[in-house]
């Protein structure tokens, strides 16, 4: 049975960078986790913290009643006794090795004797669907196959958890998008905890059951992909996850979960759903997705910020169109599967996709 | 739940009997008491009063005193320093021009001229040396010969400093080569093409921007050479007694072995003093080396480089490297051969008239002569194996654990090369002497293969490590994360994968090793002698016939596993 693996307190150092700050993680049982965050914010080394390829300063790793990292009471588990499976960016097949040999590698070392050992790795291939390529060598192996070997090695002995770390990131685009459904469905199918590291949002979302977002070596937020991409915890969130408006301004009514900004060049000003409760304090930013925006908007009973604005271009991409448009000071994107005409467009901004931040968005 | 997340039994993965950690502090501690650890007797015999195999006795400056007040010591290191900024600077110059003319030319044939001009490094030092004394030496061969049937003046006078150093220079100039080509083939030519179209001519390119840019390497490439130019023994053994022309290397050697009583406290303080001057060398090249940023080449994607059209100069300076090649490889060669196999070699006597193998049947009668090669062979195979097993095994402490001083490991196995080869001898000749009075240990062949081995250590570790650097870390961080423990994984991913390395480095090793002879000297009882010193000590002595057909065994015997390296495992020849 797989188990659940909680992380409190994460901390590492690299001399004077803090990569991870105090990390909280919990991976629920049979759930498939994914660390999401730029390059350095401190996904990998959380993930090579767990299978004991790196040791944190301090914190506390439990995977189901094993305690794998804890310097308190002086346990930090050597990665062979952490019962992991790990895929790596690299695949990491063993060359000299068959593909049956790389799957029965772990089980060789845990003295799983001839046919129960060969039935194993069958069954593994078969799952992987490479059942067929059982005495082939790396070198003559596609890498989305060297990919599925080294997922076959890694579910053989079999783990207490699957750890991947942006397995899909030297498959070409296409190979991509099929291997995301394919791992997905698998790992649903075995049923093991998986903690799964990526920059790439699109496999963030398409995959996970839940998300951490990761920045700096700090969890920002942790949701399910809805909740990730519809009501980001912070700016940081919201600019890293797809495309989003943020227009910056002065708050002018603020009260419960509703407020109301003054954008710069703005006749009126926006009102806004609080993307967290306390007061925004004298500067907000409102953010608001470009396909959230409506173009001429029906006049119904939904709280509307009603906005007319002149088009300052347009780029036409297939399933939809995308309009830059001027909106006082700054610029708005709006994405739309109907095309519109006219050099002025009537916009609104439904009050409830509209979300108020507080403070000014830091652009890197 | 399917089928496939069914759990076997719970297994434990097998582990190995001895942890980790404490086969990583067994190694390291090994490592460093059996390559650095000698060091210790050398410094304390030369700030000692008495020998140490000696009761009694107390510290004391007084050998450093009587080294630093010998007139004879200054006159030594005097020869030494002339002979090695000689062979330095006409290396340089030499070397250079090698790997320019054979890598960045249009001249005829340069890959076969390539490829020749590195042989020299290949061929044991010794057999080398003979060939040219038989050839070049003032009764030589060629001497003779130009002096008879030529108007052309005998220039040179192979038993003085500048004609040792030019011989010297016949040796070190490949070596120079041989880095400068390889800091040639890292370069950018963008940066070439660039000044072609500023509108430089293609000889300016190469004196404005290729060589310039290979100072870093012209540098180290200069302190190497100057550094094993300081700590030769068999040149001026060889070549230097006859008009008593002494080096630092043989003024220890004569005063260990040739004084009665042997001043060993002196001779220890000398090697320090040798030692302590190789390694500030070799560390100051690291040093300016090491600040290599200024001269990087790096740019876009680095494409072949049009060669430099010669024109008319094509074939002549075809048909003089040819000559050279003739000069500093083929006749040497040559007189090699015809020194064992006749009687008598000299311009008046028709060589095949005098064709014998009485050289070669007497090497293999007389009993000291066949041992020492049953001695050398067996110190090299047996040597450079388990050398060869020892640099994999702190290759991989040093680079692929996490043991805390794993730092350390890869300066102690590059330290031997800045050890002096007497220096190492003499460095075993203490340490046994203080650990193991009765002298047993040290009067195996054993004592010897130690030696040798750690002498040789950094050679195979610079041959091996580059493959071990080039194997991702993933792989063995793999294996480790499906249960297996930390040797285990080196065992069966790192070290298996590294195989061809290992052989590599093996080849590299057999060959030094057979060939080596200096940390003999200090060391050799009898019974334990190598083939190298057999030959110095009969040369010594007077013969030249046998000396010579034992070293055409080295050199073919060389030959023959360099080959079968290079066509099993692409083995290239190293220094």
């Amino acid at each position: 049975m797989s188990d659940d693996l909680t992380i409190t307190g994460l901390t590492k150092a690299f001399g004077s960078t803090v990569a991870l700050d105090h990390v909280d993680v919990h991976a629920r049982e049979g759930e498939l986790l994914t660390l999401l965050g730029p390059s350095g914010c401190g996904k990998s080394t959380t993930l090579w913290s767990i299978a004991g390829l790196h040791r944190p300063d301090a914190g506390r790793i439990v995977a189901g009643d094993t305690v794998l990292f804890d310097p308190e009471v002086r346990t930090d588990l050597p990665p062979e006794d952490r019962e992991c499976g790990v895929v790596f960016q690299s695949y990491a097949v063993w060359p000299h090795m068959t593909v049956a040999d790389n799957v029965g590698y772990p089980l060789k070392l845990r003295r799983r004797k001839g046919p129960a050992r060969a039935a194993r790795v069958a069954e593994v291939l078969d799952l992987v669907e490479l059942g067929h390529l059982a005495e082939r060598y790396p070198h003559q192996l596609s890498g989305g196959q060297q990919q599925r070997v080294a997922l076959a090695r890694a579910l053989a002995h079999p783990p207490r958890l699957l750890l991947l770390d942006e397995p899909f990131s030297n498959l070409d685009a296409k190979l991509r998008e099929r291997a995301r459904t394919w791992l997905r469905d698998l790992q649903r199918e075995v049923g093991i905890t998986t903690v799964f590291v990526t920059h790439d949002q699109d496999e963030a979302l398409s995959m996970s059951d839940r998300i951490v977002v990761m920045d700096h070596g700090v969890v920002r937020q942790v949701g399910t992909p809805e909740a990730i991409y519809e009501t980001p915890a912070d700016l940081f969130v919201a600019d890293f996850i797809g495309t989003i408006n943020l227009l910056e301004g002065e708050v002018v009514a603020d009260d419960g979960d509703r407020a109301e900004i003054a954008v710069a060049g703005l006749p009126h000003p926006i009102r806004a759903t609080k993307a967290a409760p306390g007061p925004l304090g004298p500067t907000a930013t409102v953010a608001v997705r470009p396909e959230a925006v409506l173009i001429d908007p029906p006049a119904d009973d939904a709280p509307v910020n009603l906005l007319r604005a002149p088009v300052l271009d347009r780029s036409y991409l297939g399933d939809h169109t995308r309009y830059r448009l001027r909106l006082g000071a700054s610029t708005l994107t709006v994405q739309t599967s109907t095309r519109v005409t006219g050099a002025e467009l009537a916009l609104g901004l439904p009050v409830d996709r509209t979300l108020a931040y507080p403070g000014s968005p830091t652009r890197a | 739940m399917t089928a496939a997340t069914a759990p076997p039994e719970a297994l434990r993965p097998r582990r190995s009997w001895i942890p980790a950690t404490l086969s990583q502090y067994l190694l390291w501690g090994a490592g460093v008491v059996v390559i650095v650890g000698p060091i210790v007797p050398v410094v304390w015999a030369s700030l000692w009063s008495t020998p140490l195999y000696e009761a009694g006795g107390a510290l004391t400056p007084d050998n450093y005193q009587r080294l630093f007040a010998d007139p004879e010591w200054w006159d030594a290191v005097r020869n030494s320093v002339t002979f090695a900024v000689l062979t330095t600077t006409a290396s340089v110059v030499l070397g250079t021009t090698m790997a320019v003319l054979f890598n960045r030319t249009d001249l005829p044939g340069r890959r076969i001229f390539g490829a020749a001009s590195l042989l020299p490094v290949a061929v044991p030092g010794l057999p080398l040396i003979l060939g040219w004394a038989a050839m070049y030496a003032p009764s030589g061969y060629v001497t003779r010969w130009l002096e008879t049937h030529t108007p052309v003046p005998v220039f040179w006078d192979l038993y003085s400093v500048p004609g040792m150093a030019m011989l010297a220079t016949g040796i070190a100039a490949p070596v120079v080569a041989m880095l400068v080509r390889g800091s040639l083939a890292a370069q950018d030519s963008a940066l070439e093409m660039a000044a072609r179209t500023a509108g430089a001519k293609p000889l300016r390119v190469l004196a404005t921007v290729t060589v310039p840019l290979l100072r870093p390497a012209l540098l180290g490439s200069g302190m190497i050479v100057f550094a094993l130019s300081l700590e030769v023994l068999g040149l001026p053994l060889i070549l230097g007694s006859s008009r008593d022309i002494e080096f630092i290397s043989t003024y220890l050697y004569d005063r260990w072995l040739n004084e009665i009583p042997p001043e060993q406290g002196l001779v220890s303080a000398g090697a320090v003093v040798l030692l302590a001057v190789v390694t500030l060398l070799l560390v100051a090249r690291n040093r300016l080396t090491g600040d290599g940023a200024r001269f990087e080449t790096v740019g876009g994607k680095a494409t072949t480089a049009a060669p430099i059209a010669l024109g008319a100069a094509r074939w002549p300076l075809a048909g003089l490297s040819a000559l050279y090649l003739v000069v500093v490889l083929g006749l040497p060669l040559a007189g090699l051969l015809l020194t064992a196999f006749t009687t008598t070699l000299s311009p008046y006597v028709d060589p095949w008239s005098v064709l014998s193998t009485t050289h070669l049947e007497r090497v293999l009668d007389d009993p000291v002569f066949s041992r020492s090669i049953t001695n050398s062979l067996l110190v090299a195979v047996i040597g450079a194996a388990l050398a060869t097993v020892a640099i994999a095994a702190l290759s991989v402490v040093a680079h692929r654990s996490s043991f805390r001083f794993r730092g350390s490991l890869q300066y102690v196995m590059l330290y031997p090369r800045a050890m002096p080869g007497l220096v190492t001898g003499m460095a075993f000749f203490w340490a046994f002497v203080v650990l193991d009075p009765s002298g047993r240990a040290r009067a195996t062949l054993w004592a010897v293969g130690l030696a040798f081995a750690v002498r040789s250590l950094a050679l195979g570790y610079s041959a091996f490590y580059p493959a071990l650097a080039a194997l991702g870390e993933d792989l063995d961080r793999a294996a480790r994360t499906t249960g297996a423990d930390w040797w285990t994984a080196m065992r069966t991913i790192v070290l298996r994968l590294l195989r061809p390395a290992m052989a590599v480095s093996f080849v590299l090793l057999f060959v030094a090793m057979l060939n080596d002879y200096d940390p003999a000297v200090f060391l050799v009882t009898p019974g334990t002698e190598v083939m190298g010193l057999t030959m110095l000590k009969l040369w010594v002595a007077g013969t030249a016939g046998p000396v010579a057909a034992l070293g055409v065994i080295q050199v073919v015997v060389t030959f023959l596993v360099l080959g079968l390296g290079r066509l099993v495992w692409g083995v290239k020849p190293r220094v």
